[in-house]
């Protein structure tokens, strides 16, 4: 039998549409409001650990702060109101598994030095001050004496700007762009995708942090900077519409793209250009996945460890370590764990309590420094920003809000999704 | 903390959201629907899977939007929940129904001999059900719908040779011409 629509095939799609046909009247076939769609997604979330699963693909969002980096001060800025004042150091308590407490009753630590965004408050929290952004930013990051940001809000063709602002955050610059922004680990260089023209020339930005000449390739309006795989290269993924595909590429000083040894992975969730390694989801098996690192070295790619015991995001700034999360989630990671980027193993892992009254999902994590983990944390409809390291000690270094299926902090790379 | 303009008329974060959501539902609601009754052959049951497919994307839609992948990931939820729904019989007893307009039912197809072909397609398991839809309903390539179920090309066509050798084995003559496939 071949491929096309002959014979049985043939037979089947037409009575597969001759049933449809049967069924719906014209134009029929809407019956679902609004109000109904959310009503059921808070009951989702209410039988979310019961479920013994958790969570969500969240948009992420990024205060990109390479750890070390002096913040300048911007004249809008005041002390920050959201940084709880230190609490005295508790000794943490595994479980008896050996995972430690997910949980936002913790005691309350300092401002993490990456900083992070106040979504619906518009602020940049740091831990000198907090300043007040314009506009609704996702990541943002030191540019040229200012600051280069994501900004959504619905602007044509893909819902966001890139936005160069002044070291007093005034806005500078405003051109068509996506939600991504990477920034290189020693923080010298930031990329971000950008649309020139009315939404036709579409091109990978590769800028040095000083405001040098930036390196320009040409892409397209699907494609998103992934991170950098080399001091000077950034990794791009291209999804395309028509098949569902998505390729990498790899844009470098030559101004061209290039191939790269990305070949089987449904999503990336981590690339260090320190070791050269890339990290990702490769298989999904309905309630379950699998997930490979490699390196990038596209004369003798190489894998170097698979796993099916966790979701891999970013590396840590040195190449040590993986954010490692649930195998498998709909709503937010019940589990968050610092893994070994060589090995796979656990260093440490964070567990949320089984106990609906008590489960706390993971929406999103991202690097302080090398050895710990700042992620924003949902338990009991509260949402807020928890410092996790490496020795099972938590700390609550925000404020806490109220979330309504929402996403009200930003850091400073992201959470994947499924 | 939402800044009015002195018109009052600029929108929420969330609203705004909610908008872009609520158009994304409208257009599709109508392909997802009749998809949802092919991979379930009860209209309200279908229902019920859109439902939960577009609240589960609801729920995702910041991310999944930044990702430009709405189609595949809403398509992949349905396929993905209407699994979960065979394999957890109870969730089926969840009535969703009562917030849903009533509505007459037309779950019994009077199509003649093609009527035998549906009958056969609902005794097929259930992975092997979602490839014939997505094949042969909405008609996407192998590498659509092995994205769209999470498994691999091969698996694809090894899934839907089995299914089209059951339903040659299980069809009538009339709708059997086996010299036409080869």
């Amino acid at each position: 039998m071949n491929d096309t629509p002959q014979g049985l095939p043939r037979e089947l799609s037409r009575q597969l549409h001759a049933q449809v046909d049967a069924t719906f009247d014209h134009g029929d076939g809407a019956p679902l409001t609004l109000d109904d769609v959310k009503g059921k997604a808070r009951s989702i979330r209410r039988r979310r650990t019961a479920l013994a699963a958790g969570v969500g693909a969240a948009a992420m969002l990024a205060v990109i702060l390479p750890a070390g980096l002096a913040l300048d001060d911007p004249g809008n800025n005041r002390p920050s109101p959201a940084a709880p004042s230190p609490s005295e150091a508790v000794e943490p308590t595994p479980n008896p598994d050996g995972t430690f407490p997910l949980t936002l009753d913790v005691p309350e630590g300092e401002v993490p030095r990456t900083g992070y965004i106040a979504g619906d408050a518009r602020q940049l929290v740091t831990p000198d001050a907090t300043f007040d952004l314009p506009g609704d930013f996702l990541q943002i990051a030191p540019y040229d004496d200012g600051w280069v940001g994501i900004r959504g809000g619905g602007y044509r063709p893909l819902g966001y700007q890139v936005v160069v602002l002044d070291s007093d955050l005034q806005e500078l610059s405003a051109v068509s762009s996506n939600a991504s922004l990477a920034i290189s680990a020693d923080g010298s260089r930031v990329a971000w995708v950008e649309a020139r023209g009315n939404g036709g020339d579409w091109t990978v930005v590769n800028a040095p942090v000083d405001g040098g000449e930036p390196m320009r390739t040409p892409t397209s309006a699907n494609a998103q900077v992934e991170g950098f795989i080399a001091p000077d290269t950034v990794a791009v993924s291209h999804f395309d519409e028509a098949t569902g595909d998505t390729s990498y590429g790899q844009a470098g000083p030559d101004g061209e793209f290039d191939a790269i040894p990305f070949e089987g992975f449904q999503r990336v969730g981590g690339v260090t250009e320190v070791t050269g390694l890339v990290a990702g989801q490769t298989e999904f098996r309905g309630d379950s996945t699998c997930s490979e690192v490699r390196n990038t070295d596209t004369a003798q790619p190489r894998l170097v460890l698979e796993t099916c015991d966790h979701q891999l995001g970013a590396f840590s700034p040195d190449g040590r370590w993986l954010i490692g999360y649930a195998t498998y989630f709909d709503l937010g990671s019940p589990t968050v764990a610092i893994l070994d980027a060589a090995t796979g193993d656990p260093v440490v892992e964070y567990a949320s309590s089984r106990k609906p009254a008590e489960s706390a999902v993971v929406m999103a994590a991202a690097w302080e420094d090398d050895d710990t983990v700042v992620a924003v944390v949902e338990q009991g409809g509260e949402q807020a920003v928890l410092r996790l390291e490496a020795d099972g000690t938590a700390t609550r270094v925000s404020d806490v809000r109220d979330a309504e299926m929402s996403i009200e902090f930003f850091l400073p790379q992201h959470l994947f999704a499924q | 903390m939402h800044a009015l303009a002195p018109t009052g008329v600029t929108m929420s974060r969330s609203e705004a959201r909610d908008e872009d959501f609520a158009s994304y539902m409208h257009a599709r609601q109508p392909s997802l629907l009749r998809t949802a009754y092919l991979l379930t052959g009860d209209r309200h049951t279908a229902e019920d899977l859109v439902q939960t497919a577009f609240a589960k994307l609801y729920l995702s839609w910041d991310k999944v939007k930044d990702q430009g992948s709405i189609d595949g990931y809403v398509r992949r939820i349905l396929v993905n929940e209407n699994n979960s729904l065979w394999r957890r019989a109870w969730k089926r007893r969840e009535s969703s129904t009562a917030e849903l307009p009533d509505r007459p039912h037309h779950d019994e197809y009077d199509g003649g001999t093609g009527a035998e072909l549906w009958d056969l397609v609902q005794t097929l398991p259930k992975k092997a059900r979602a490839v014939v839809v997505l094949r042969y309903y909405e008609e996407l390539s192998e590498a659509e719908t092995a994205e769209a179920l999470g498994i691999s090309v091969g698996t694809v066509k090894s899934q839907a040779s089995r299914a089209l050798a059951t339903l040659r084995d299980r069809a009538p003559q009339t709708l059997n011409p086996r010299e036409e496939d080869r």
